[in-house]
């Protein structure tokens, strides 16, 4: 990955700072930097790619490379005002990064515009994201889901998400509402997938270097001793279940909009509450493989939010299609946080 | 056999002796465990789904 970004001529500044492992959250105990959200410090900047969103989002480098198994390319995207893409699973080798879920790992671009992220996956999987990223939202039907993603949301939140939708339809798509089938069992497929994944790989480390994880990593990972084999398998028969059941979803729309997480950053000790937990509408497109890009789309007491765009599997060229001219009709990407203000 | 008693057996059965202020959110996540199973074995349409495992053997 590093080697072809240097080939085609990136200048690559160092290592951003993640959760341990891709799960949980960081500890102050821990010899691991604890990121910051560069639009106020208090606040989690979302992970696991932390330091990528937060970077890209301060203006440290153009761009950065995250993973997303759960939401960790998208859920800092939107914590930290940023783009980033989920790519089809299987599109981005995954060779040479250290597995959190072998099933449902993907690697992919974070950079503060849909035009970045498409000029960084040409460098990294195949040619051609770019040369028909100004064909527009015309003609194009986007699906709207609403169920599940806005319950208890802060107006403001809901707001900026009917604002962005509305921008999609001023472009010339053809707006429809949508309901995500089977939504609550696909996110219990993912976790109980991760789960079970993440226990494999780490079982004979958590068995003799327990307390040497996080707390909430080895937590985590540990529940996966509670899916057995029987579990496991009914939730990759859910999962197919959920692929075909999208599939004929997609067939009536090419692109489908949701938010991201309905809700602003949170502080770090409040992340994991369940009321918090609740707001994140990641996971349900990481059993499914589709690709998914996370735009920016407002902000609500100085904290960005963010929308996701998913398309069918390989669609990348036309999520990124989509975000060019989404981004290219608003300036919410364009937002830098003033470092000064936010940290004092 | 309760929850608690259970989620314990699990644990010793992988190996792991956690301490109790981790038994705590464990308990917690066990409770989350079995529901979400229960959700995805309700799910009758899944019965016949080739499951989205991958086994493949390489040419050698």
């Amino acid at each position: 990955m590093v080697g072809r970004l240097r080939d085609a001529g990136a200048v690559i500044v160092g290592k951003t700072t993640t959760m341990e492992f891709a799960i949980g959250l960081p500890e102050a105990s821990k010899p691991f930097p604890v990121p910051v959200n560069p639009w106020r410090a208090e606040c989690w900047p979302g992970g696991s790619s932390s330091g990528s969103a937060s970077g890209v989002s301060a203006g440290f480098f153009l761009a950065a490379i995250g993973t997303d198994s759960a939401g960790s390319i998208r859920i800092p995207a939107a914590f930290c005002g940023v783009t980033g893409l989920m790519p089809t699973f299987g599109r981005v080798p995954t060779g040479g990064c250290i597995p959190l879920a072998f099933s449902l790992d993907r690697i992919g671009p974070l950079a503060r515009t849909a035009w970045d992220c498409a000029a960084v996956l040409e460098v990294i999987d195949s040619p051609d994201f770019l040369s028909r990223i100004e064909d527009g939202l015309a003609g194009l039907r986007i699906g709207v889901m609403r169920e599940h993603h806005l319950d208890g949301a802060e107006p403001e939140v809901v707001a900026c998400f009917e604002a962005a939708v509305a921008a999609l339809g001023e472009l010339g798509a053809e707006v429809c509402e949508v309901r995500a089938p089977i939504y609550h069992e696909l996110v219990a497929t993912t976790l109980l997938t991760l789960w079970s994944e993440a226990c494999a790989y780490h079982r004979s480390d958590l068995r003799t270097r327990w307390t040497d994880y996080t707390r909430t990593a080895r937590t985590m990972m540990a529940a996966g001793a509670f899916v057995s084999a029987a579990d496991y398998v009914q939730a990759q028969r859910v999962r197919r279940a959920g692929q075909r059941k999208l599939a004929e979803l997609l067939a009536e729309v090419d692109l489908i909009a949701a938010p991201t997480v309905s809700m602003p950053a949170p502080a770090l000790e409040q992340a994991m509450s369940p009321g918090h937990t609740a707001r994140v509408h990641t996971m349900y497109w990481n059993s499914l493989g589709n690709p998914v890009l996370a735009l920016p789309i407002g902000f609500t007491d100085g904290m960005p939010l963010g929308m996701q765009l998913a398309a069918a599997p390989f669609s990348e060229a036309l999520l990124l299609r989509a975000g060019r001219a989404f981004q290219n009709h608003t300036d919410w990407h364009r937002r830098a946080p003033d470092l000064e203000v936010a940290h004092g | 056999m309760g929850d608690g008693t259970e989620m314990r057996g699990r644990l010793a059965t992988a190996g792991f002796d956690p301490p109790e202020e981790d038994l705590a959110i464990l308990e917690q996540t066990y409770l989350a465990t079995r529901q979400m199973v229960a959700l995805l074995d309700a799910v009758s349409e899944a019965r016949d789904e080739r499951p989205a495992l991958t086994f493949r053997l390489d040419p050698v």
